[in-house]
């Protein structure tokens, strides 16, 4: 176990080291920082000596260190837009997109983890292709397309809830229903396959020989083995929502770091997206790392492949 | 899916946001953009100009309906000589904190806006004074650059910070934390979620008078429908930029009042005609390849089909209404587009040629446009690009073509956009010297007839050479909750301090 | 109902949905090979005083009998436009699927075929992959190099090849035991050529699900990139690009939002049936 824990800790150390050199490269090719922080109308003298000030006449690994060793300490640099800190912006909108990201999942597992059973139970009659058929459809579609259906629907048609902002939980309702839609059809999937495969193995069928009532097999033994994989990917899709609810934040107005992304994004202000993309990068690194110790505890034929 | 539905909107009724309007005396208003910076010598975008007058206080303010001159914070206003403003302030004016703010303020301000140091970013608002000086403590002396034509608009746009507080927490603290003496003061500032301002109540009042509304929220919402959702459904009470179509649409509401006001903003498609990207194989340096341009494009048809109600065709680099833009002895220049094919051809263009188009705003305006030069054989390549990058790209010579919007920071005066635009400064793309000469004279006389007979000659001569194609005037449309008291301005900010709700 | 029974039975079923899938597909790809052909209209060309004309089956009223599904916001046939964006996914998708299919596959074969040092070589490269987020990097690298068909092609197919890299992986170590290889790697042929020849052929059929789906993320990623204004740029009509351009007029004509996202969904769905189709029909359990 431990050898294993080693190993898979040296990955993600290796892992974040790449990703934090990428964000780095990212704010240096968006254009020539030094004439960016001096401003419009800066001379070209003004603009050398602001790059002396800041270190950016130094070599590019140097500066790599440095801004490496001032992130570790929680100093992302400065909105080249907003007079704040790039921590604060994020730290500022963290938990935003943190509640949709749960709530998101949320609707994920409780949409697929129930069609999955009944799918499963109802192998190949109509209740089954039904539960395929809506899976299909819902990776087929768009996902703001589908935002904006729902915002049109129970928002305006019939005027249910909030389309946009963040003033209350109600406002994560459409946004948390449009994000997780789109981890429902690999969760029922993937429930659904794990299902027939536990259905058929040999100790359930002991255990409906044995007369148990079908409920206890099927929640006691069943849905527990078969769920198992499910919450691995629940895990991995989390750390998607966190970072790819880009589109979802944005179609909502919803003030989570996806929209801070996008707007950074349009208004060019680099610091703060290379901040966001770094944060979103690391936090999936310790997620999967984490999830992956997890598993191996959990189930020993891991460690050893 | 129904009945889930039903189940979660009835878990949620307890929980939904108090849905806005007169019940709490709060008015919820949003907007497409927000100033990064609230300081109103700090930003450009107008919901900062509309922050600045709810904050902030000048000198003087100009009645958005007389258009008079109105003493606020000044006592009085004199001109000693022609470059030298003598200001006397009003006493017993406090601020957000209590400071009292008098002519030291004043003094401080202006010369804390115009230390180079402090990288002011509307310069515009100061730029015409080279300093300030106190006189005693409710006395201040402005000293202008030059003999300065429009002073007394521009000093409406000279708003005091408390000095003492300024000094403490520096420019930067003033931005996270703004005082003011205005009839608002900020209890919330969130950069990107919202903005939300408390009724002042020691407000002096003054010509803008006591605000009746106890709290205004702003949000930034940059979608147009989603913004519409929200009036829709009651979480906002207020909006503008209503497109036409739209407001046919919310017409037929019940519960929203839709009006269009007046407004000096102007589109217009610039040239480089002066050759800064080039003169080799640069079109735009002909006469003829810019007049067939202007032959080009239907204005009457785009604005009957997409600007909507209210616009009108615009023949001058300036709005009819603001002093100096005179109409008579001008070039008009009809649709025709057989006539800019010939003109094109005679330039030597029979097949037309590329040009990029850089363009920030009202997108299918723009692709109109593209649509129609394409009809006469130019091939336009959109360059869409954020507002700020648009005009830096301008001022750097980088730009052949490009579409823009302009509302001369709700000034009316020539001063504010021909001078601005054609006064051999960065901005100015025609670099025609004749023009700015005669801009100049304009600007730097204070007697209303000489300013008059300089511009003349000059905005004639720019629509002769069409070295610009202004498009069209436009309205601006407003949409908000029909219980709300709202008279739109023609300036183009909404005086929320004069606004109520009726009950 | 016996077992073998429910199997074809199941197989059949997935077969149905193959030939439609097929057929929409090529359909879609006719359209959009033979657009100047089909288009009633010049898709860019604007009639500013017929804008926004609803499609008959939306307000017969105020249709146009000769513009079968509408105009636009500014008056430019809304059918033209649909099928002219076909081509826009079409080459986003295909091209980006196989700029990603290369490079994924490269790693992945070699991942499986040397294993060692190689392996963790790719492994750590999907990790890192895996760990940037897909949307917002390819928004931010459009931003920084401008939005083009060949810009939004490179940057997806950058950021899709890891599921390739994974499934060819594994599919290449279940190979390299087989008897076949072994005996290629006895009579001395050079380590590409059994790759080539011996190794590939084995794999290709889980290569294929793998391309439909990539190509149908592709399409997806494409169009939210264009509905957040940082894909192709207009006039081009792409369909992601339709749906940001009609959003605006969301609240009153619906049908100008409903018909390029349905035409989106309607080709994704097309691919990734096909796709599922394939896998049953090769994987000899048939569908489970």
């Amino acid at each position: 176990m431990l050898g294993f824990a080693l190993r898979r800790l040296a990955l993600a150390l290796a892992v974040g080291l790449a990703v934090s050199a990428i964000a780095f490269l990212l704010l240096r090719v968006s254009g020539d920082l030094a004439a960016t922080l001096a401003g419009e109308e800066a001379t070209a003298a003004e603009i050398e000596r602001i790059r002396g000030l800041y270190g950016l006449d130094r070599p590019v690994i140097v500066q790599y260190g440095e801004w490496l060793l001032r992130s570790l300490r929680g100093d992302l640099g400065r909105s080249l837009f907003y007079p704040e800190s790039v921590a604060k912006l994020i730290l500022d909108r963290l938990p935003n997109t943190a509640t949709l990201a749960t709530l998101g999942l949320a609707v994920a597992l409780l949409l697929s983890i129930p069609l999955g059973v009944v799918a499963a139970l109802f192998r190949n009659t109509w209740i089954d292709r039904l539960a395929l058929a809506m899976a299909v459809l819902g990776q087929a579609m768009p996902s703001f397309w589908f935002a904006l259906l729902l915002i049109f629907f129970f928002g305006i048609t019939l005027g249910w809830l909030p389309v946009s902002g963040t003033d209350g939980l109600a406002n994560f309702v459409l946004p948390a229903l449009a994000l997780g839609w789109f981890s429902t059809p690999v969760l029922m999937r993937l429930t659904r396959a794990g299902m027939v495969e536990v259905l058929a193995a040999d100790y359930i069928r002991t255990a409906h020989a044995k007369g148990l009532p079908v409920r206890t097999v099927l929640v006691k033994h069943a849905l527990r083995n078969a769920v198992a994989p499910v919450v691995a990917l629940a895990s991995v899709q989390f750390g998607n929502m966190l970072s790819g609810s880009v589109v979802i934040e944005t179609v909502f107005a919803l003030q989570g770091i996806g929209y801070l992304a996008w707007e950074s994004i349009s208004r060019r202000d680099f610091p703060v997206v290379q901040g966001i993309l770094l944060v979103v990068a690391l936090f999936y690194v310790v997620l999967t790392l984490v999830a992956d110790l997890l598993n191996a505890w959990l189930d020993p034929r891991i460690r050893s492949s | 899916m129904g009945l889930f539905a039903q189940i979660v909107a009835l878990l949620l009724w307890g929980i939904a946001p108090a849905f806005a309007g007169p019940a709490d005396n709060t008015l919820r208003w949003a907007s497409d953009s927000e100033p990064a910076n609230i300081i109103p010598y700090q930003n450009t975008v107008r919901e900062g100009v509309v922050m600045g007058f709810l904050i902030w206080d000048a000198p003087t303010y100009r009645d958005p309906t007389s258009g008079e001159y109105r003493l606020h914070l000044a006592e009085s206003v004199r001109l000693v000589d022609p470059t030298t403003i003598e200001i006397r302030m009003r006493e017993g004016v406090v601020a957000h904190d209590g400071e009292v703010v008098d002519a030291r303020d004043l003094v401080d301000t202006i010369n804390t806006m115009l230390d180079p140091a402090n990288r002011i970013v509307n310069f515009q608002r100061v730029s015409w004074l080279t300093r300030a000086e106190l006189v005693d403590a409710n006395t201040a002396r402005l000293i202008m650059k030059e003999p300065f034509g429009p002073w007394q608009e521009y000093l409406t746009n000279v708003v005091v910070m408390p000095s003492e507080y300024l000094r403490r927490v520096g420019l930067e603290g003033m931005a996270r934390e703004p005082i003011g003496t205005g009839p608002y003061r900020v209890t919330e500032l969130a950069p990107g979620r919202q903005t939300v301002l408390e009724r002042f109540d020691r407000y002096f009042g003054g010509a803008k008078g006591q605000p009746s509304i106890q709290r205004l929220i702003f949000r930034r919402i940059p979608e147009a429908n989603t913004r519409l959702a929200e009036l829709l459904t009651g979480g906002l009470d207020w909006v503008w930029r209503v497109l036409p179509d739209q407001a046919r649409n919310l017409r037929s509401r019940r519960n929203l009042t839709i009006v269009s006001g007046e407004t000096v903003r102007i589109v217009y498609i610039g040239m480089d005609a002066g050759g800064r990207t080039g003169r080799e194989g640069n079109p735009m340096t002909d006469l003829r390849v810019r007049r067939a341009i202007s032959h080009a494009i239907d204005r009457p048809g785009i604005i009957r089909n997409l600007v909507g109600e209210g616009a009108s065709v615009l023949h001058t680099p300036c709005h009819p209404e603001q002093f100096g833009c005179t109409q008579e002895g001008i070039t008009r220049y009809e649709y025709d587009p057989a006539r800019a094919r010939a003109l094109l051809a005679e330039a030597g263009y029979p097949n037309g040629f590329e040009v990029g188009l850089m363009a920030y705003r009202e997108r299918p305006w723009v692709e109109a446009v593209i649509g129609q030069l394409r009809a006469v054989g130019i091939r336009a390549n959109l360059n869409w690009v954020q507002a700020d990058t648009s005009s830096s790209e301008v001022r750097e010579g980088r730009v052949r073509m490009n579409m823009g919007a302009w509302g001369s920071t709700s000034l009316y005066d020539v001063a504010a956009i021909t001078s601005y635009f054609f006064g051999n400064n960065p901005n100015d793309m025609a670099r025609d010297g004749d023009v700015a000469a005669m801009l100049r004279r304009g600007d730097t006389s204070t007697d209303p007839a000489a300013r008059l007979e300089a511009y003349a000659p000059a905005i004639r001569r720019i629509t002769e050479q069409a070295y610009w194609l202004p498009m069209w005037t436009f309205p601006l449309t407003y949409a908000f909750n029909s219980q709300l008291e709202f008279r739109p301005s023609a300036d183009e900010v909404p005086r929320f301090f004069e606004a109520r709700w009726r009950r | 109902m016996s077992g073998a029974q429910a199997v074809r039975r199941a197989r059949w079923r997935g077969n149905v949905g193959l030939i439609i899938a097929a057929l929409v597909l090529g359909i879609i790809v006719l359209m959009a090979v033979a657009a100047p052909l089909i288009a009633p209209y010049d898709p860019y060309e604007q009639i500013l005083d017929d804008r926004m004309l609803p499609p008959a089956f939306v307000d017969a009223e105020r249709a146009s009998p000769t513009h079968l599904l509408g105009t636009d916001n500014l008056g430019r046939d809304y059918l033209s436009r649909l099928i002219y964006g076909a081509r826009i996914s079409l080459l986003i998708g295909f091209f980006t699927m196989l700029v990603s299919g290369v490079i994924g596959t490269v790693l992945g074969v070699a991942a499986g075929f040397f294993g060692g040092r190689t392996d963790m070589v790719v492994s750590f490269l999907v990790t890192t992959r895996l760990s940037l987020p897909v949307v917002m990097v390819a928004l931010a690298v459009v931003a920084v190099l401008g939005g083009s068909l060949q810009v939004v092609v490179l940057v997806l197919g950058l950021l899709l090849w890891d599921r390739f890299a994974v499934v060819m992986r594994s599919a290449t170590m279940q190979v390299r035991g087989r008897d076949y290889v072994t005996a290629a790697r006895a009579i001395g042929c050079s380590v590409p050529r059994i790759l080539w020849s011996e190794v590939l052929p084995n794999v290709v059929s889980g290569l294929v699900v793998i391309a439909s789906y990539e190509m149908a993320q592709a399409i997806l990623l494409e169009a939210a990139l264009s509905f957040l204004g940082l894909g192709v740029q207009p006039p081009l009509p792409s369909w992601g690009l339709m749906v940001s351009e009609a959003k605006e007029f969301m609240l009153f004509e619906p049908w100008m939002i409903m018909l390029p996202g349905a035409a989106i969904c309607v080709l994704v769905l097309a691919i990734n049936l096909l796709g599922d189709g394939i896998r049953d029909l090769t994987a000899p359990e048939g569908r489970r």
